[in-house]
């Protein structure tokens, strides 16, 4: 049951975990989780990237191999915008905290976003995710999502967001799980898109437990805390991302499932190209066992008005 | 063996008008919503329509049916509703169509009534005069398609409704309406019934357009209990004596438009053999929804509404729908 609830969790964070809630991250190559926050876009862009991860636990140890490739596509034309962001090849490990052993399987992931954007104030979104990875020959698991949200822009830079997502878990022939992923945040944007810019942004997600009729699919209520701060001087962008995930009572347990991740970033802004390094250093937890991930991402994006 | 048909066949219509797209127009007896691409109950309430404009929306809702604790079927439903209104100096005209299918997984051996399908077509018109009456006159035609028990497992019926109904305003904010509803089931497998539908209900709207706004509202439907026996080789019907309160509050700043709006419909009913299980005298359905949407002066209107459904008889329906809406104002 951990191995499935495992797997369940991570197709779940799988490629929104980085992404920002109320204001665009300050690399565009970078996707927004809350579709309200794609008008606070500075005109279109086009981006890609990819990642590479290294995941270990005492028994095991899977080195460095290639996590995930990524495009992303924002096309801005007036007040509506729209995002497009696809990742084509994702690998990621179950990992089966009863043996501590780590088990690769496929997938892939995308999500498009549409918002308007009002009197440079208020933002509309509604959203639309699929992430799909094939976990066995015949055990195909898709999470797919609806999203609206909102945001808005108070005192120039001051921004506040809330959405709701309504998340539908389909598990082989396991069973369907569904339930709402409320999400909120605030960000504080300074500076001048063409010089220098301050970024910071804080959110909180919160998804109920959900368990199918039969108990043979659950998750437990799961709590995501996330905070930013990116720093754009002299066409470098520095940027730190921490971020907190914990399932309670995870398998029925007493123990939480504790997920723990910090992101640091060095880019380079070279008129509309903006190029992103970043590592990710990362343990997941639950009583004594531990997995430990470390990542290497590199993004690149052309911006164009 | 009859009543107890004749009550399932009715509950199985009321929760076809319960399902996706009445939700659409919860509140809107007397005033339309501040969100112009909102069909209307009432057609006097088209009247006070403010701009021309034409929307869609697409809905998908979930969830289940538990019997006793157990849960007996699984619900899933998909649908998608067009409007448009269009308004001729101080002639109003609204059209709307909805449909909505739901698909059920379970044992069909529960008895107990589904709705499968339902499609709604409205057209209303309404005069509007000096600012001061809006009189309106309309037709609805519900079809739907439900599952009533194991050998009665597609039952379609169709509800006509002819409409009039007449809006007055007072005190620049105030608003108070009155509607008629003649109402005409018919269909397949029980005979037809007519019943009277009558609605009322007052509201406040407050500020102007480009401003902040305010619109509450808060209206009544109540129709008494109607019956019919079998004739030939159709059962008998009843229409049980039923009253629906509507709730709306709705606030708009910069555009940017806060929607709650609540439903609550009761039916005395007499299924005291249902299911074999405990009786009842009671089947009730609530409604929740709230929504947040950008509405412009004019252009391209975006938004959606999450909503929350029960249906409690001796068994309890559980659903929740998310609702996007995207349209175009004139």
């Amino acid at each position: 049951m951990s191995r499935l609830l495992f797997a369940v969790l991570s197709i779940f964070l799988a490629s929104t975990s980085w992404a920002q809630v109320v204001i665009p991250s300050l690399d565009k190559s970078l996707p927004v989780e809350m579709a309200s926050a794609v008008s606070w876009r500075i005109g279109s862009t086009i981006g890609i990237g990819t990642t590479f991860a290294q995941d270990e636990t005492e028994a095991e140890k899977v080195d460095y191999y290639n996590n995930e490739n990524a495009v992303l596509m924002a096309y801005q034309p007036g007040s509506v915008v729209g995002e497009l962001y696809y990742t084509p090849v994702q690998r990621m490990n179950d990992w089966d905290t009863s043996s501590d052993a780590l088990t690769t399987y496929t997938g892939l992931g995308g999500r498009f976003q549409l918002a308007i954007r009002g009197e440079n104030r208020v933002s509309v979104g509604i959203g639309y995710g699929l992430d799909q990875a094939d976990i066995s020959s015949d055990t195909v698991k898709k999470n797919n999502y609806y999203e609206g949200s909102f945001s808005l822009r108070m005192l120039g830079g001051l921004y506040v967001g809330a959405g709701l997502q309504r998340t539908k878990l389909t598990y082989g022939s396991i069973g369907t799980l569904k339930r709402n992923r409320v999400v909120a945040g605030v960000a504080l944007l300074l500076g001048n898109p063409m010089g220098n810019m301050f970024r910071t942004e804080a959110s909180y997600k919160l998804s109920p437990e959900a368990q199918t009729d039969d108990e043979a699919l659950t998750l437990s209520k799961t709590s995501e805390m996330q905070l930013s701060v990116e720093v754009l001087f002299a066409d470098f962008l520095f940027s730190f991302l921490y971020q907190k995930t914990v399932m309670s009572d995870y398998n029925g347990s007493s123990n939480a499932y504790n997920i723990e991740n910090n992101r640091y970033g060095l880019g380079y802004k070279l008129g509309s190209f903006t190029l992103g390094l970043y590592r990710h250093a990362g343990s997941e937890m639950i009583g004594d066992y531990r997995l430990v991930k470390r990542k290497y991402q590199c993004t690149m994006s052309f911006n164009f008005i | 063996m009859m009543a107890f048909t004749k009550t399932v066949l009715k509950v199985c219509f009321i929760l076809a008008l319960g399902s996706g797209f009445s939700a659409n127009a919860i509140g809107q007896i007397v005033t339309p919503s501040l969100d112009p691409t909102e069909p209307v109950l009432m057609p006097s309430a088209s009247g006070w329509r403010e701009s021309m404009s034409v929307g869609v929306k697409y809905l998908e809702r979930s969830g289940n049916r538990k019997l006793d604790g157990s849960q007996v079927y699984q619900l899933d439903s998909a649908g998608y509703g067009i409007n448009t209104s269009l308004n001729f100096s101080n002639f109003f005209l609204d059209a709307y169509y909805g449909t909505d299918t739901t698909d059920v997984q379970g044992d069909p051996t529960n008895d107990g009534p589904v709705n499968l399908d339902s499609n709604d077509s409205r057209l209303n018109f309404s005069l509007a005069g000096d600012g001061f009456v809006t009189i309106g006159l309309g037709g609805r035609v519900i079809q739907s398609t439900d599952f009533a028990d194991a050998s009665n497992d597609s039952v379609k019926a169709t509800e006509t409704r002819t409409i009039g109904s007449i809006s007055i305003k007072t005190f620049d904010m105030f608003f108070i309406g009155l509607g008629y509803e003649r109402v005409k089931e018919s269909g397949d497998y029980a005979v037809n019934l007519n019943w009277n539908n009558m609605n009322g209900g007052v509201a406040m709207k407050l500020g102007d357009p480009g401003g902040v706004r305010l619109r509450l509202e808060y209206s009544l439907a109540f129709s008494s209990k109607v019956e019919n026996d079998a004739q030939g080789d159709r059962v008998g019907n009843v229409h049980p004596k039923t009253s629906v309160s509507y709730m709306a509050g709705e606030l708009m700043f910069s555009g940017l438009l806060f929607a709650v709006k609540g439903e609550e419909t009761k039916m005395e009913v007499d299924l005291s053999d249902y299911n074999g299980g405990e009786g009842i005298d009671e089947v009730k359905i609530t409604k929740s929804q709230a929504g947040v949407l950008w509405i412009p002066g004019n252009g391209l209107t975006l938004g959606f509404y999450f909503v929350t459904d029960q249906t409690t008889a001796n068994y309890i329906d559980k659903t929740s729908e998310f609702r996007i809406h995207l349209g175009y104002l004139f």
